[in-house]
């Protein structure tokens, strides 16, 4: 059928000139392919807000770089490094943040769970419920730590009081003692983080089938079988994402420890961002600075891959 | 700051001048820059020193950079007048102390000139960069500027950075540590106080630190919390305020931070090593551990200088060392409780036989960024002349409690009237405080100029706080203090 009517046309008819075998598009003329074309803004707007910023921060980690009258920059190599591994107080606020990673971790995961987990069994006013437990969330940091300050203020503070009240921290301020200065700002991170958690873990929980639990009732479980055999199972890689959310920007915190302790009493509360902060941006020592915000970058990198790779495992394929 | 050997050492490595790995990296982020570059530009010829001449017309704008302090901002209100005389528009930049530092000292490195006028603080921007803020000896030959009336210590402490003469800075307010206290206390119960301590209890120039510390233990234990809690008060947070203050005892106790250094001439010899570890030292860390931790109200150590200042403000305590800016917030009915009470005097006296130091400078000049055009150096200065004018101080003083730095202002009859008066009487609290008294070169202690002395002092509050809360013992902390500075140097 096609044949035939190929074979309709005369032979001597006009049909045009033929087209010029070798024109192109301009896109065509591009020695990139379209696709590309179209990636190019993400690209350099990445490249130009990280990949730089990055390759300068990989350079200056192996040089002196120290803004003084006198200093030039000084090709050094791995001495920043081993400069690093002999630092007491670089280690210092390496204990500190893991204290306070793990510690905040723990809890806001826990409280997470169990006011998710409650707020799914609230049957009347819950999206007011749930705004209220959000509000921290809302405010900034720098906010939460002048509110906290003010809360613990040893004179005229709230939470003193009230603790005084009972005998705790009477002629003891909370933040002018090492243990309880930290075990402060692990406390200021879990009040304002933890409705994130509950998001997060809320909107697992109300995708979990009901005839799930309907058939473990059927078989005996009890609640807390029910939320260890069924909720909890299925809350992994609802979990996963909040450990790996809240662990990235934990491994970052700083504006509240800035805000109320400054990083003491004794550099208890020096988290390792108060301490790149300190040598990078106050002391100008940018080679220094940036070799540990390098390091501070490829722990938090491990990290992440680390909750992905181990706790989400194969769940989020699902 | 280099010794032979690190000379050696530096010239066997790479180097590249710091400007031209600015420049080359500034280039890589000049993408990324490119909308917010819009200063200067440069080209002021480097800061030879050379005011621009009659040919050059002062630019019709500039950009001024200060921390923001009540007569920063109060110069800030009354600028328009400024702008009326001259045709400058200046236009403002206020940030806390250490934003201030790390934008300051940005655009002074990478010579952007996107700041022509600069706040100046002494240690943290006029020691590191002063080779980037203008040489002013010019400027002030040739406009007949009266600068011999700004009062010795303030030339001294704030102006030069280098021992050849040359003026980078022009003063411009001064806080400084003095010791503040409640007469009311001491009213009724001083006499009681000097019977049981067998010396005058109330504070007065001739105290001694270990007085001080009996006086403070003796209220703490005798007076009622309701008319005050505690004897004393510090500014003991892991913090810059806790350096300064212990900065001044250790200086009046006879100890150093530098060897060869007294608290008196900022400009350090070409060769410097740490102190600390001098038996004077040792004796300063040792009283001042007892004092915050053991006499002191036990919250100290979360206060820094505007936290101390409240408390005091609030009745927490009979006697406290405070920057002596602080009197207007004494002084207010509003912010403080004891507004009628509040006297001033000089710190006490310490056991040095060599020195004496009864008071902490704190100073600031404004100076113009070496890198910005001829034209807005010109403009830069004018503006200058007219904020630190004898006119313009005595108004910030009136208006808003700043500090003349010029002999003049304190000779006029209602300065002097106002100075003899309490605070809570004075028209101007902050001549209450003996501070003209403070600034004379016997009694003051001054920070050196060191480049580093930001990164040097870190490592005092850091170590010191660990020792006034009870972590450290004080012979350790002055070893790793003394540690910590040799590393740095």
């Amino acid at each position: 059928m096609t044949g035939q009517q190929t074979n309709t046309i005369p032979t001597d008819a006009y049909v045009g000139g033929e087209p010029e075998e070798t024109e192109q598009s301009v896109l065509d003329s591009v020695p990139i392919s379209f696709e590309m074309l179209l990636l190019l803004p993400s690209i350099v707007t990445l490249a130009v807000l990280s990949i730089i910023p990055l390759v300068v921060m990989i350079y200056l980690s192996f040089h002196e770089v120290n803004f003084t009258p006198v200093n030039e920059v000084i090709f050094l190599g791995f001495e920043n490094y081993t400069q690093m591994a002999a630092d007491g107080n670089f280690w210092n606020s390496w204990r500190v943040t893991l204290f306070y990673v793990a510690g905040s971790l723990g809890l806001q995961l826990g409280l997470g769970i169990l006011i998710a987990v409650m707020l799914h069994r609230v049957s009347r006013g819950e999206n007011l419920l749930t705004s209220i437990i959000i509000m921290p969330m809302m405010i900034a940091p720098v906010v939460v730590g002048l509110l906290w300050q003010f809360l613990l203020d040893p004179s005229f503070g709230l939470y003193t009081y009230m603790l005084n009240q009972v005998g705790l921290f009477v002629n003891q301020p909370i933040l002018a003692n090492s243990t309880s200065a930290l075990v402060s700002i692990v406390i200021m991170d879990t009040w304002q983080w933890t409705p994130l958690v509950v998001l997060i873990i809320l909107a697992r929980v109300k995708s979990i089938p009901q005839h799930l639990y309907e058939a473990a009732r059927v078989d005996g479980a009890t609640g807390i079988t029910q939320f260890r055999h069924v909720t909890l199972p299925l809350l992994k890689p609802a979990i996963a994402i909040a450990l790996l959310l809240r662990s990235m920007d934990l491994m970052r915190y700083f504006a509240k420890v800035f805000i109320t302790t400054g990083g003491g009493p004794s550099s208890s509360t020096k988290v390792i961002g108060l301490y790149v902060y300190e040598r990078a941006l106050r002391f100008f020592n940018l080679g220094y600075g940036s070799a540990t915000g390098l390091v501070l970058l490829i722990v938090t990198i491990l990290m992440g891959l680390m909750f992905v790779e181990t706790i989400m495992g194969g769940a989020g394929d699902e | 700051m280099y010794d032979d050997g690190k000379l050696c050492k530096d010239m066997s490595r790479k180097t590249v001048g710091r400007r031209r790995f600015l420049r080359a990296t500034g280039a890589a982020a000049t993408v990324t820059a490119l909308a917010g570059c819009s200063g200067g530009g440069g080209g002021g010829g480097g800061g030879d020193g050379t005011p621009p001449g009659d040919d050059v017309e002062a630019a019709d704008s500039i950009q001024f950079i200060t921390e923001s302090t009540a007569p920063s901002e109060a110069l800030q209100s009354i600028a328009g007048e400024f702008t009326e005389e001259t045709g400058i528009e200046v236009e403002f930049t206020l940030s806390p102390l250490l934003n201030y530092t790390e934008q300051l000292a940005n655009d002074l490195t990478s010579e952007s000139a996107n700041y022509d006028a600069a706040y100046v603080d002494p240690y943290n921007i006029g020691a590191p960069y002063y080779t980037d803020l203008e040489p002013l000896n010019g400027y002030i030959e040739q406009n007949d500027y009266d600068y011999e009336d700004h009062i010795e210590i303030h030339r001294v402490a704030c102006s030069e950075f280098e021992d050849d003469g040359t003026i980078r800075g022009i003063p411009y307010d001064c806080p400084t540590i003095l010791l503040a206290y409640r007469q009311d206390v001491f009213d009724e119960y001083g006499d009681q106080a000097t019977s049981d301590l067998g010396f005058e209890a109330e504070p007065n120039p001739d105290m001694t630190w270990s007085q001080y510390m009996e006086v403070a233990r003796w209220i703490t234990e005798n007076v009622p919390d309701d008319m005050v809690p505690y004897g004393t008060g510090h500014m003991a947070a892991q913090h810059q305020s806790l350096a300064n203050e212990f900065e001044m005892i250790q200086w009046s106790f006879g100890g150093t931070q530098l060897e060869g250094f007294d608290g008196k001439d900022p400009i350090l010899p070409d060769e410097v090593s740490a102190g600390f570890t001098d038996d004077a030292s040792m004796q300063a860390a040792e009283f001042y551990q007892e004092l915050v931790s053991e006499v002191a109200h036990p919250a100290s150590t979360t206060w820094d200088w505007g936290g101390v200042a409240q408390a005091f403000a609030n009745g927490e305590m009979a006697m406290s060392p405070q920057w002596h800016e602080n009197s207007g917030l004494f002084a207010d009915p509003e912010s403080s409780e004891i507004a009628d009470t509040v006297r001033w005097t000089l710190a006490p006296t310490g056991p040095a036989e060599n020195r004496n130091v009864q008071a902490h400078y704190g100073g600031s000049s404004i100076g113009i960024n070496a890198h910005t055009s001829p034209e807005k150096k010109k403009a830069a200065w004018q503006f200058i002349e007219w904020a630190t004018s004898e006119e313009i101080q005595y108004r910030l003083l009136s208006e808003v409690g700043g500090t003349p730095t010029r002999q003049s202002v304190y000779d006029r009859d209602d300065v002097q009237a106002a100075s003899e008066q309490t605070v809570g009487e004075s028209e101007y609290p902050n001549v209450a405080p003996p501070i003209v008294e403070g600034w004379k070169l016997d009694n003051i202690g001054q920070r050196p100029h060191h480049p580093d002395w930001l990164q040097l002092e870190q490592i005092i509050y850091t170590e010191g706080s660990a020792m006034v809360s009870g972590d450290q013992s004080a012979a350790d902390t002055m070893q790793a203090c003394a540690d910590g500075f040799s590393n740095i140097l």
